[in-house]
């Protein structure tokens, strides 16, 4: 009841015949097919995962492209682990992390010419059909929300976390918990 | 969720937190867990994380409400990115972010925007025109529309009738989404091509490629690859033609030669490894790329030459007739490089490589 699961959630097709280490050793040979075979049993962790931490449908399908891109080009550092997934997931979030980089750049370049409109890096499209804890997730900061998110929904250990976002482990922890404290503070709000 | 704060305390909750994070490890970890067993306030605490957590846990769909269709076409996206990194090592460094060039883009053409913004503030603003790179031609009974949609990728929506769509391609590295026609029960990709499509209210019923190559879509079904000279029409719902996601990469090979429309279509053709008797083409198809990484150019070459031979009419004859030129350049033979690239264009001519293997011809010297 009180420690997490380590891994979380089992994923879809857990029960598959190829291991993740093979089909990782194979991408790292430049088979084409391993990309696939690892793209159809982990795109939809990936996807649901940058969904809930950008709530765009674009940004999901371009993020998504790049990770398992980015995971392509290392995965003859593949670890071996038994499963991809919170390695995925990892990358996912270093690929979100460099394009809010990007976009903060560009945002403070159109700030620099004057009267523009700068462009919103979380529409939130679909606010509105968001439940409680997920208009919640969207109120809080974006690091928060993804190393929550990383630490409950996808069930990485706060080392590894601290190891994907390449952040000390003790920034993790404040994050976590700083993330729980306004989770709670925004659904006992919205329950009164 | 939260009991309220003048319930019961312990001094050792704030130890909850740091049991769920892995933050106290050994006699430490022991002792909260014993104590935790006992303690009806930090049992309480503990509850409320673990509640928080499947609270955010239950937000997820588990991928149940991705568009199957928006799935596969980002499948397709991906494996053609893979593709070019493949043939073009020198690339590497750059798929970390190959979407930051399409970003940058808009961002630039957002800049153009913004100063003509300011330059031009106070004119009333004008929704611009797709702007089309395909030209359609539709019958006087077809309903369709055409726009621009996410990511600049163009549009066409055909609700029914028929329509006949060429798109010019600027090249392999115009890096820009292929066109997409959304049909009444799937999607259909151009990958630069000339072709036809029909549909009536709810089915695609006919696509017939003249030139290049399209990827038909439709729902619960696997993707098709449509080549020119293919005349795709529906077969009756097969047990084997539904397959779960992760068979999506199976190609259904429609006939080679068009079929008169009242003629029923000839049973479609599936591949699959195992169901074939003679060679596999993705077998050697992959042996042979494996060559082509590994710096074995001669033997890659050979090997794509063999698969060009055995396979002419494979979906991956394209992919391999251009490996090949690539494996002859590494290898410095000009003339055999100008050579395949010569019966690339003639086998080939509106491959999506085409630019780039006439580039090749004219310089035989250059790593591509």
């Amino acid at each position: 009841m009180t420690s997490r699961s380590p891994r979380g959630r089992l994923e879809a097709g857990a029960a598959q015949a190829t291991p993740d280490p093979e089909i990782m050793r194979r991408l790292a040979a430049g088979d084409s097919g391993a990309l696939g075979e690892l793209y159809d049993r982990h795109c939809h962790s990936v996807r649901r995962f940058l969904a809930q931490v950008t709530a765009n449908a674009e940004d999901v399908d371009d993020l998504t492209h790049a990770a398992f891109l980015a995971a392509a080009e290392i995965a003859g550092r593949y670890d071996g682990r038994p499963s991809c997934r919170p390695w995925l997931i990892g990358i996912a979030a270093q690929m979100l992390r460099r394009r809010k980089r990007m976009f903060g750049r560009f945002r403070a370049f159109l700030s620099s010419l004057g009267g523009a409109q700068t462009p919103s890096a979380d529409p939130a499209r679909g606010f509105q059909e968001r439940t409680d804890i997920g208009r919640a997730l969207l109120a809080i900061s974006e690091p928060k929300r993804v190393t929550f998110l990383m630490a409950e929904v996808e069930g990485l250990t706060c080392p590894e976390i601290a190891a994907a976002l390449k952040i000390p482990i003790g920034t993790v922890w404040t994050r976590l918990h700083a993330a729980r404290r306004e989770l709670r503070q925004a659904l006992e709000s919205s329950e009164r | 969720m939260t009991p309220a704060k003048t319930e019961m305390t312990c001094g050792r909750s704030f130890q909850v937190e740091a049991l769920r994070d892995g933050r106290i490890v050994g006699a430490e970890r022991k002792s909260f867990e014993r104590h935790l067993a006992s303690c009806p306030a930090c049992a309480r605490d503990a509850g409320a994380l673990e509640e928080l957590a499947v609270a955010a846990r239950a937000t997820h769909d588990d991928g149940r409400n991705d568009d199957e269709l928006r799935v596969l076409r980002e499948r397709t996206r991906l494996l053609a990115a893979f593709d070019r990194t493949l043939v073009s090592p020198g690339r590497g460094r750059r798929l970390a972010m190959p979407s930051a060039r399409r970003w940058l883009a808009p961002a630039a053409v957002a800049v153009l925007a913004a100063a003509l913004v300011v330059t031009w503030r106070g004119h009333p603003t004008v929704e611009p025109a797709p702007s089309g790179r395909a030209s359609v031609r539709a019958d006087a009974t077809t309903t369709w529309s055409r726009r621009l949609g996410g990511g600049g990728r163009e549009e066409i929506t055909l609700r029914h009738g028929l329509l006949h769509i060429h798109v010019d391609h600027p090249g392999a590295e115009g890096g820009e989404r292929p066109l997409l026609v959304l049909l009444p029960d799937g999607e259909l990709e151009d990958v630069g091509t000339t072709f036809t499509v029909i549909a009536d209210d709810a089915h695609t019923t006919r696509v017939a490629v003249e030139d290049g190559r399209v990827v038909l879509r439709l729902r619960g079904r696997p993707a098709v690859d449509i080549r020119a000279g293919d005349d795709w029409s529906p077969e009756p719902p097969r047990a084997t033609l539904v397959a779960p996601p992760a068979a999506a990469a199976t190609e259904i090979v429609p006939n080679r030669h068009p079929t008169p429309p009242s003629r029923p279509a000839r049973p479609a053709q599936i591949q699959t490894p195992a169901a074939s008797s003679v060679p596999d083409p993705l077998v050697e198809f992959r042996a042979a790329s494996a060559a082509l990484r590994a710096g074995e150019n001669r033997r890659a070459a050979s090997a794509f030459a063999r698969f060009l031979d055995e396979h002419a009419r494979d979906p991956m004859a394209e992919d391999a007739a251009y490996l090949r030129i690539i494996a002859l350049q590494r290898m410095g033979a000009g003339a055999e490089m100008k050579h395949a690239a010569g019966e690339y264009v003639l086998r080939f001519p509106t491959g999506f490589r085409r630019a780039e293997v006439e580039r090749l011809a004219r310089q035989p010297g250059d790593a591509p």
